[in-house]
Parts: C-alpha cells; structure tokens; sequence
C-alpha cells in the first residue's frame, strides 16, 4: 500500500476575453477498491454557476457556466490517495461495451494485421515461450501490450487528440494516447472487453493514459507506454471507451482568442 | 369529397401562404420547397384502423421497453435475442445514454411509424421513427383548410377530428413535465420543418425557443426572459437531433444545442422529447428484430409485419440476397429521408457488381427487403385522376400513462408514376388521413 500526494493544476490564459463560457471538467480521482482518497482539495474559477454530476461511466465531473467576459480561466485540486496494489476492480457493468470497438479504435486492417503478427510471433518472441492461445488473460494482455510498445517509437507532437488507434500504429510513433488506443483496439478484437484509463503517475510531469483489460473477473492495469503492468505509483482519475470519453477540461464559449494552457502535475509518495 | 377537389389551389395556396414548406439544404445551398397537397384524402375504415391501432401502440410498447432495457440491464442482448454489435456498432447508440432513466420512463414520446398497403391489402411497417418524426402538422393543417373550404365534406362524413393532435402533445409534454413551463426547442428558420415547430408551439401553448433562448444554470435549464426574469423549463420537445443537442456532450461544434442540457436531463430535472439515444431502436438493422421484441418483452405475437427482410449479417441471408439481388431492395442503415435505397435490378453490371462486393464486406451496414407492390392510391394530377404509390406515417403519442395512437396520419405520395419513394425531400406530395369513425 502505497500513500500518494498529488497536486494537478491546469491554466488557461486568452489573449482577448471569452464570455459565454460552458464547461466540464473531469478531474476527480476515482474511488474503487484499489484506490481511496484520503483528502482533497478542489479550487477553481467556477463562475456565475456550477454543478456536480456523474458521466456514463461514473467519472465524476463538475460543470459550469461564466457568462461575463474573462481572460482566465483554470482549476487546481490536490489531495492524497492511498493506492493498494494488491486489490482490483471488480466493477463488470458494460463489459460488452468496452468489448466493442468504439470510434478511435476501429478495426481497421493494419491493426489486424498486427496483431494477427503478434499472436503468430508469441511462441518465439514471448517470455512466456508458449503459442498465443495457450497464454492465461493476463500474459496475453502484457503480451500485447509488449507488442504495443515495441510498435510505437514514442514521439511527442506527431500525433494530435483526434489520431486514431490505426493511424498512430501507420505512423509508427506517437505518446501514451496512442499506445493505449492501440491495445485497446488490439483485446477488443480478441473480444477482451477493455478501457482507455487517465490519471497521474508518479515523476510524470503530465496526465498519463493507460489501460485496464477484464481478465478473470477483475480489471488488470498495463502501461503500454512503459510496458509494465501498473503498480501502486498509479491515480486514476477517469475511464471509458477511449480518449474521447476522458477529456480532462472541455469547454465551450464565445470570443476569437488565442488560449495557452499551462499544466502542472506532481505525485510523491508519503511515508506509510 | 369531388367538392373539395374544387378547392385543390385554394388550399395549396392558403398552405403556402402559411409557410407549409420543406427547406432542404443539400451541395451549400438552400432550398425551399412547397410540399404540394392533393385533396384527395387516404380513407381508412373504421375497423381497419382498429387493427392499426392495436399493432401500432403495441409495437411502440415493445419499442420503449426495449430502449430501457437496452440502456439499462440489457437482458434482450444476454438472452441472445439481438447479437450485441447490432446495438453497439449503430450509430444511434448513444453510450452517455447509458444507466438513464428519463422521466416516467419514457423513451419515444412522439413515434413516427412508416406503413405500406401492399396489393393484397396487407400492411407492413417499413421504418419506425422514434428520434424527431415530423409530419404531423402537416395533414393537422390541412384538414383545418379543408374544413373551411368545403364544411359539408365534413358534416356527410363520419370522419375522426384529427385536431385532437395538439391537445394530446401537451398532455404528453404535461405527463412527464418535471415542474416548470413546456418549451419546444428548434434549430431556427433554415430547418426543413421550422413551419411544424412553429404550428406546434401555437397549438399546444408551449414557448418556441432557439438554443440562445435557454441556459442551463446549477441542475435546471432556464428560459431566458426579458431582463433576467428566468423561467424554469420542465418539458423540451427539442426538435435539435441527438448530436447536436448538447456541445458539451455529443458535438462539440454545435451551436444549436444547449450546453449541459443533457447533465440536468441525467439528473431528472427536465423531461426531453424525445429521449437522447433513441436512434438505437429506430435503425434499420435493428428493425428486423422489433416482431422479435414484441414477443420477449410483451409475450405477444406482433400485431404488425415487417416487409420481408434479410440481414446480411447472418450468413444464410447474405446468400440468399446474393441470389436474388434482383428482387430485392438494398438499404444503407446509415442513411435516411429516401437516400441509400437502392432497387437490385436497377444496377447493370459493374455497377451491380460494387454494390455486392460492398454488401459482403461490410454485411452489418446494409438490410436487403422484398420489394412490395404498394397499393396505389388515386391522386389529382393537372391530367386529372391518376394513380400513384403512397405510404403512411403513423403517430404514436406515449405519456406517462397511456399510449395513444392519432386518428389520422401523414400520408405521402410520390408525384412519378410507379417511383415507390415517397420522402417529402425527394420531391413527393401528401395527402389528409381519413380515419372513419364509425
């Protein structure tokens, strides 16, 4: 068990003011088995009114509306998190549609191909030194997610928000975004349902993405960024289909302005 | 009924003059074009349309259950009724959708049901319509002018008033109103059936608002006044489709929606007519499942048939429509208003060819159908009388408590001699729904 203090700031500046403004937010760390939060502190420019809800995949976000003109806008929350490695998820609700490809991770033949590869290879290159289908859930999951990594050279700014799982996997390079859409799409044509996951990840500078497969009745976190199963360094903030069901900030408003964000992200680990 | 024929111009005129027109927006321009009227109505007797009734408002049932089921326990998909990717691969599907229940429970509040009468007099169902059906305005309308041109049509005949519409659109609105006023939410002038969101708004008492009227503040939606004075809104019967009906939680690109609407509709704070996510159950590939749906979730055999129709999906039918490609029409799921329809022996060769290849790569983007020989009904053409194919779009109104089917219709015609599509967008014309009442 692992005790975890995290602080995540994100700051938008307009060069002219933006009125109208709606936004959601989904910065809340989940809580589930493997995860509680012990303390948080939520602080943010919330405007004239805002609300609480729940998405369909129960992240929690926070809503609002700023209808007079602003030129800054950003949100701050902080707390601590204690992370057992040792528990799971069990959550099964949807299981068929994570099993379903959703729009950033479909099917396309590349992806097959791959994986289809991959699956040929496994004998050979696994460190399991078995064929494919005699691999447990798990080993086929990290298998993969291996397969993914090797698949990829990470390479910031080459891909944007709306590259899919096929074109990352075309393009041979890509940052943790696209690796996940890659596994995702990859268990999903084995039909092992699985879902895209944001949060933080210790001496990460960033939110990262990962994801967590169904394997024998509970979620299984693999990092194929960094090829390795998550471990207790991990806070999850949200999950779903893929990127587009986690988007941290989305907002919404009026005004021809040029906006910069500055984000900053810190996890550090407490003494049990 | 030869008197009101008389009447034919006056009537079109007086429709024009009233804004009964179709705006169609198609290569950047917009168009608008009257939507012509013959005076000749479709008559259905009165134990006919006891039969209809009785299918329609069944069906809608099964329709309703099947949206909460599918959006909630998802039993037809664990019984192995409906494979599971016809529900996720549909566009219609909408996964915010998921773990809702919308007011009183209701899914499709105002059902658009397209009928044919085959030769043999028989009906089938060609589509169900349960996302934003229009039409109803336009034989409401019609009738009113009708009526005044030619009162003793009226007075001879044993005819249902069919301006009862109104009345019972407000009391659905009313049923599943979760306190506050009735708001009928349109995309503005340009949409095609701006005429109907503006006629229905008049009739049922409810305010017609763009989405620049309202705001979503705290948990509730709010009709924006004159001078800050708020008005709390209960009940939208938003005309905007499912995509555009929240940027912030479908397209992000919208400017006709309402942001947030959508997390104060999850809350339970505001009824939507109809409900996000409908789409799932009126896409033509699920279509050849509702006869099946109406067994699992009603325990009846289905009132109404569907037209015959194949999957492709399934292995056996896909044979069985690369076999008799001629005789069948090919429908796209994902196109709409008379688009996508294509009549297997109107292809030649190569053309032909594509079509099929296409058809076995992707099986789950396509349904193949008998071709129906429609009933034709007699229409005025400036020749005078002659025949054309014609279908029917029934409405089903489903409140909190009752499911009500509307004693007319909106019945439409194709103006080219044996064309059997009959979309308003595709050029064709329409006619009043005589249902007898005795």
């Amino acid at each position: 068990m692992k005790k975890l203090r995290f602080l995540y700031q994100t700051w938008y500046t307009f060069d002219i003011p933006i009125y109208d403004h709606s936004y959601t937010l989904k910065i809340f760390p989940r809580e589930n088995e493997r995860q509680y939060i012990e303390s948080l502190v939520e602080t943010m420019s919330y405007g004239s009114s805002h609300s609480y809800s729940f998405d369909a995949f129960g992240n929690k976000t926070v809503y609002g509306y700023m209808g007079e003109p602003h030129d800054q806008f950003g949100f701050e929350i902080s707390g601590i998190a204690v992370v057992d490695g040792e528990k799971k998820e069990r959550d099964s609700r949807l299981l068929s549609l994570f099993r379903s490809p959703s729009s950033m991770t479909q099917p396309a033949q590349v992806l097959r191909e791959a994986l289809k590869a991959a699956c040929d290879n496994c004998l050979e290159k696994s460190c399991y030194k078995k064929s494919f289908d005699k691999l447990t859930t798990v080993e086929k999951v990290m298998y993969l997610s291996d397969c993914c990594h090797e698949s990829l050279a990470y390479t910031p700014e080459v891909t944007n928000i709306f590259t899919s799982a096929a074109e990352a996997l075309t393009l041979g390079r890509g940052v943790c975004q696209d690796y996940a859409h890659i596994l995702l799409a990859f268990l999903r044509l084995l039909h092992i349902p699985a879902r895209y996951v944001v949060g933080f990840m210790s001496g990460e500078g960033y939110t990262h993405a990962w994801v967590e497969a169904w394997c024998d009745g509970c979620w299984q976190g693999v990092d194929p960024t960094n090829a390795k199963l998550i471990d207790e360094g991990y806070i999850k903030l949200s999950h779903g289909r893929d990127y587009n069901d986690t988007v941290v900030c989305k907002g919404h408003f009026y005004g021809q302005a040029k906006q910069s964000q500055k984000i900053r992200v810190q996890v550090e680990e407490l003494p049990g | 009924m030869l008197e009101l024929n008389k009447h034919v111009n006056t009537v079109n005129a007086l429709l024009a003059r009233y804004g009964v027109k179709f705006g169609i927006y198609k290569n950047h321009t917009f168009k608008e074009q009257l939507f012509p009227f013959d005076t000749i109505p479709r008559v259905i007797t009165h134990d006919e349309f006891a039969y209809l009734e009785k299918g329609l408002s069944q069906r809608v049932t099964a329709l309703n259950r099947f949206l909460a089921d599918i959006y909630g326990e998802k039993r037809i998909l664990k019984d192995g009724v409906i494979p599971e990717e016809f529900v996720y691969s549909s566009s219609g599907y909408l996964a915010a959708c998921e773990g809702i229940m919308p007011p009183k429970g209701v899914y499709s509040h105002i059902s658009g049901i397209d009928l044919v009468q085959g030769k043999d007099s028989a009906w089938y169902v060609l589509e169900d319509n349960l996302r934003i059906p229009s039409g109803a305005s336009y034989p409401l309308i019609a009738r009113d002018l009708c009526r005044k041109a030619s009162p003793s049509t009226f007075k001879r005949n044993h005819i249902s008033d069919n301006r009862d519409y109104a009345a019972l659109l407000k009391e659905t609105m009313d049923s599943v109103n979760t306190g506050g006023i009735n708001v009928i939410l349109t995309p503005g002038r340009y949409n095609a059936a701006f005429f109907e969101h503006s006629y229905l708004a008049e009739k049922t008492g409810a305010v017609l608002a763009t989405g620049n009227d309202l705001a979503v503040m705290g948990d509730y939606l709010y009709y924006k006044g004159y001078g800050g004075n708020n008005q709390k809104v209960g009940a939208l019967y938003r005309r905007v489709s499912d995509e555009y009906l929240d940027p912030m939680t479908f397209e992000e690109t919208s400017l006709i929606g309402v942001p947030h609407v959508f997390d104060v509709y999850k809350k339970g704070n505001v009824a939507l007519l109809n409900a996000p996510g409908n789409g799932v159950a009126d896409d033509k590939g699920i279509y050849y499942f509702v006869p099946k749906m109406v067994e699992y979730y009603l325990g009846e055999e289905a009132v109404l048939h569907n037209a015959p129709t194949y999957l492709p999906f399934y292995e056996e039918d896909r044979a069985y429509v690369m076999e008799h490609f001629d005789n069948l029409v090919i429908k796209d799921v994902a196109e709409a208003g008379g688009y996508g329809v294509v009549f297997g022996s109107s292809l030649e060769g190569e053309e032909k060819q594509r079509l099929k290849d296409l058809v076995n790569e992707q099986p789950r983007r396509f349904i193949a159908q008998e071709v129906i020989d429609f009933l034709d009904l007699e229409v005025l053409d400036r020749d005078g009388v002659v025949e054309r194919k014609a279908d029917l779009r029934a409405f089903v109104l489903t409140g909190a408590d009752q499911v009500h089917v509307w004693k007319s219709g909106l019945t439409r015609f194709s103006r080219i001699e044996g064309c059997s599509i009959v979309n308003s967008s595709q050029g064709g014309g329409f006619k009043d729904t005589w249902v007898l009442s005795r």
